[in-house]
């Protein structure tokens, strides 16, 4: 018995020293990274799905694992740019940092001093000309292996020498090393380095995927001098191990995304789908995935296995074929919906709100209104159970009816993988993540349903309770008559929208609002003042419309006027001298 | 309007023996802070606004001219949302935000006999601007004001003696004299024009039910 429980105590305290209790937590761009790392304990893993995340983390008082899930797409950039995105310091010993971009930051990395255990691998490293990727303190050991150096002005500023740098790809810097670290070799480096040829240092220009170095896509092509040149494990094709971020046992075996080339429907049985070949040398082969409902969703971005994927999708496994053709057995005629039921309608200002039910198998709805006999207007409102008609006017009746319509569309995507040879149910996910657009084809014509009952109705202009008297436009509500005259809305609209917006137009209307009434209250009294005042104001009435809906058609108006003056002017002199002169 | 006047005039006489207790040393200035229900005076207002009572918040600032008078000054804010109608059709529809906000000039006379009295009951009244402000969501604004006038009547209890540590730190921190608790009752009134002309005036005023705390300085 007691020795029983002794052994149990062993295989505990063994269990423990392995850690086997250490965690895994996810981060995706919507949670709070600093509150995920203060809750995770010593020797945990947190793992960051695709995304850009903007941080200064400081790890400080446990080893952590900090782990990208696709290099290229997990971008950490800093949050306060005078501060490294990631500070290492205190007891945070053997902390890993693997596959993540850095970009934007002074710093990328900062080690403090007397750190040991570090190991920074797979990661891709551009933070821009005038910054440094990592900075390590003195007497740190760190070790820095698969990782990419692209366009920074220092790659490793280093005050400590007990660094291994292998399988790194160092390319477009100003400094290598501040101090040369006293193990350099198997990295490939561009420019003048040749002081590290004797260490198995290709110096040589690495060839990325893809040429364009803004996308961040630091694959290696096929014919890349850097290709199986690394040291320690082997890549997971059994060959040596390739320098740069995707080499090694932790490249993260995630290939860049696709996009489909050209869908080719003219024939309906056989529709054929196209898509170009990767550059990445590790891509094995294709798969086409479709569905009759859209593919993309911001969650997908977030599998962890190819499970999680092909369960509710559509899947063709193409290898190493660049074009698909669907299955001839594909449902090519959608069914007819039936008639919508479209319910009272609600008038409002200038527009009217529909509603109606939802209808099963409808891909959109087509809303008709006419007024009388006039051609209907047609709109196709997308999948939505309810609309407002607005720009109407107000006071027409409306006859409103409504169509369901099944347009059979199917939606498409292509993944590229690498050959994993682990086909288990909870194989780790390695494909390319889907684009965030489908490609998406329309099959045949859509079919309509029979149209809805036709419902008449009037867009109103909606009075307030109580509809009380409102100051303002004094003038022009006493030279039109009535408040609710269209040229003093025009008037009130343009005060609301153009005046009331600054602190000169505001001054301008309470002048107005002080003076105004005095005015009005004389074109009350004296009628004849009316129409001469209603010539005053047609033109600014005309310039207020005219702001509201061409802004050409407003400044056209305006250099009309002021030639319309000038002339005045000019013919009133004319007159003038003409007259002198006969004098 | 001339017998509320009258009115107020002769109850400040027949009060004009309690001048003459004023004290040199009495607090001069009364602010009030106060919140409650306003309930215009209009029988269709829960029609399009749900309810018969809006809430209102409000303060003053008053000047003790007389031992049993002051003079002073308040703004009221009351708002409410609700419906507008749509004529042809007949139904409500929209959304309509409305908003009043009256500026009393008032006189008040308080039954205060002695310094420290626990309870003193007031009334008073005055000249009222009704300022409005009617939204119609998508559509124009309706505003403007109009001439109007208030009466009010309150109670009010000392609180010193209840909490007399919160009165001295009242006094220490603020230089307020004397705190009361409040409850009052105000009736206003005021007609606008309708937009229509020919239609009946609205009537503006209404009852408001307030409480509030009343701090007096010298």
């Amino acid at each position: 018995m007691k020795n029983k429980s002794l052994s149990f105590l062993l295989m505990f305290s063994f269990l423990f020293s392995l850690n086997v209790f250490a965690e895994v937590h996810e981060i995706t761009q919507d949670d709070d990274v600093d509150s995920k790392i203060a809750n995770a304990e010593t020797d945990d893993t947190i793992r960051f799905f695709p995304g850009t995340y903007s941080v200064n983390i400081s790890i400080a008082d446990k080893n952590l694992r900090f782990e990208g899930a696709d290099t290229k797409n997990t971008i950490l950039k800093s949050l306060d740019t005078t501060k490294p995105t990631i500070t290492i310091n205190g007891s945070a010993t053997s902390t890993v940092i693997q596959n993540f971009t850095f970009l934007e930051s002074n710093i990328g990395i900062l080690v403090a001093d007397t750190m040991s255990g570090v190991t920074i691998s797979n990661n891709i490293f551009r933070l821009g000309e005038n910054n440094t990727a990592l900075n390590i303190g003195e007497a740190s050991s760190v070790n820095i292996t698969n990782n990419t150096f692209y366009g920074n002005l220092i790659n490793i500023e280093n005050l400590s020498t007990n660094i291994v740098v292998k399988n790194n790809i160092f390319d477009d810097y100003d400094l290598l090393f501040t101090t040369t670290p006293d193990a350099v070799s198997f990295n490939c480096i561009s420019g003048n380095a040749s002081e590290f040829d004797s260490n198995n240092e290709i110096n040589t220009q690495a060839d990325f995927v893809d040429t364009d170095i803004e996308v961040n896509d630091f694959h290696l092509q096929k014919d890349s001098s850097c290709i199986d040149k690394g040291e320690f494990a082997e890549d997971f094709d059994d060959s040596e191990t390739d320098i740069g971020a995707y080499g090694g046992s932790g490249y993260d075996k995630i290939p860049d995304s696709l996009i489909i080339d050209s869908i080719n429907d003219d024939v309906l049985s056989a529709i054929s789908i196209s898509w170009s070949a990767s550059n990445d040398y590790f891509v094995a082969g294709y798969k086409l995935y479709y569905d009759d409902e859209p593919i993309y969703s911001e969650s997908q971005d977030n599998y962890l296995t190819i499970n999680s994927r092909t369960q509710s999708l559509k899947v063709i496994d193409a290898n190493e074929a660049l074009t698909v053709t669907l299955p001839a057995d594909l449902v090519v005629v959608p069914t007819t919906p039936v008639a919508p039921v479209l319910n009272p309608i609600t008038p409002a200002n200038n527009k009217l709100s529909l509603s109606w039910n939802a209808i099963g198998n409808a891909t959109s709805y087509v809303v008709h209104y006419a007024v009388g006999e006039d051609t209907p207007t047609e709109i196709d409102v997308g999948n939505v159970t309810s609309y407002v008609i607005s720009g109407l006017s107000n006071n027409l009746v409306y006859t409103v009816w409504l169509e369901a319509k099944n347009q059979l569309s199917y939606y498409f995507q292509v993944a590229a993988y690498i050959d994993d040879s682990d086909d288990s149910e909870d194989a780790e996910f390695t494909e390319s993540y889907f684009v965030k657009e489908d490609e998406k084809l329309d099959i045949g014509d859509p079919v309509i349903s029979a149209i809805s009952d036709k419902i008449s109705a009037q867009p109103e202009t909606i009075v307030p309770y109580p509809n009380l008297a409102s100051e303002g436009c004094f003038i022009a509500t006493a030279a039109f008559g009535y408040y609710s005259a269209q040229q003093v809305q025009v008037l009130r609209d343009f005060r609301d929208s153009h005046l009331l917006t600054n602190d000169a137009g505001r001054a301008f209307v309470g002048w107005y609002y002080h003076y105004g009434p005095f005015a009005a209250a004389i074109i009350n009294e004296y009628s004849f003042l009316k129409p001469i005042t209603r010539g005053f104001l047609y033109p600014l009435i005309l310039a207020a419309e005219l702001l509201e809906k061409s802004i050409i058609g407003f400044f056209l108006f305006i250099g009309f006027c002021f030639m319309l003056t000038l002339w005045v002017i000019n013919a009133v002199y004319c007159q003038f001298r003409r007259r002198v002169s006969v004098i | 309007m001339i017998r509320v006047i009258f009115g107020c005039s002769l109850f400040m006489l027949l009060l004009t023996p309690l001048v003459t207790q004023a004290a040199q040393d009495q607090p001069r200035w009364t602010l009030e802070m106060n919140a409650g229900l306003f309930e215009p005076e209009d029988k269709n207002w829960s029609t399009y606004y749900g309810s018969e009572r809006m809430i209102a918040v409000g303060g003053s600032v008053a000047y003790r001219l007389l031992y049993v008078l002051d003079l002073g000054m308040s703004v009221d804010y009351a708002q409410d949302r609700g419906t507008g109608n749509l004529p042809i059709s007949g139904l409500q529809s929209g959304r309509v935000t409305y908003r009043k906000l009256p500026v009393d000039l008032f006189a008040v006379l308080r039954l205060r006999f002695t310094e420290g009295q626990w309870l003193v009951p007031y009334a008073g009244g005055g000249y009222t601007r009704f300022a409005y402000h009617l939204t119609v969501s998508g559509q124009d604004t309706t505003r403007g004001s109009v001439n109007g006038y208030h009466a009010r009547a309150g109670l009010q209890l000392l609180l010193d003696p209840l909490d007399k540590s919160a009165a001295k730190e009242m006094y220490s921190s603020f230089g307020a004299i004397n705190s009361y608790l409040y409850f009052e009752v105000k009736r206003s009134r005021a007609e606008v024009n309708s937009a229509i002309s020919g239609d009946p005036k609205f009537q503006m005023g209404g009852y408001s039910f307030k409480s509030g705390l009343m701090v007096e300085f010298r």
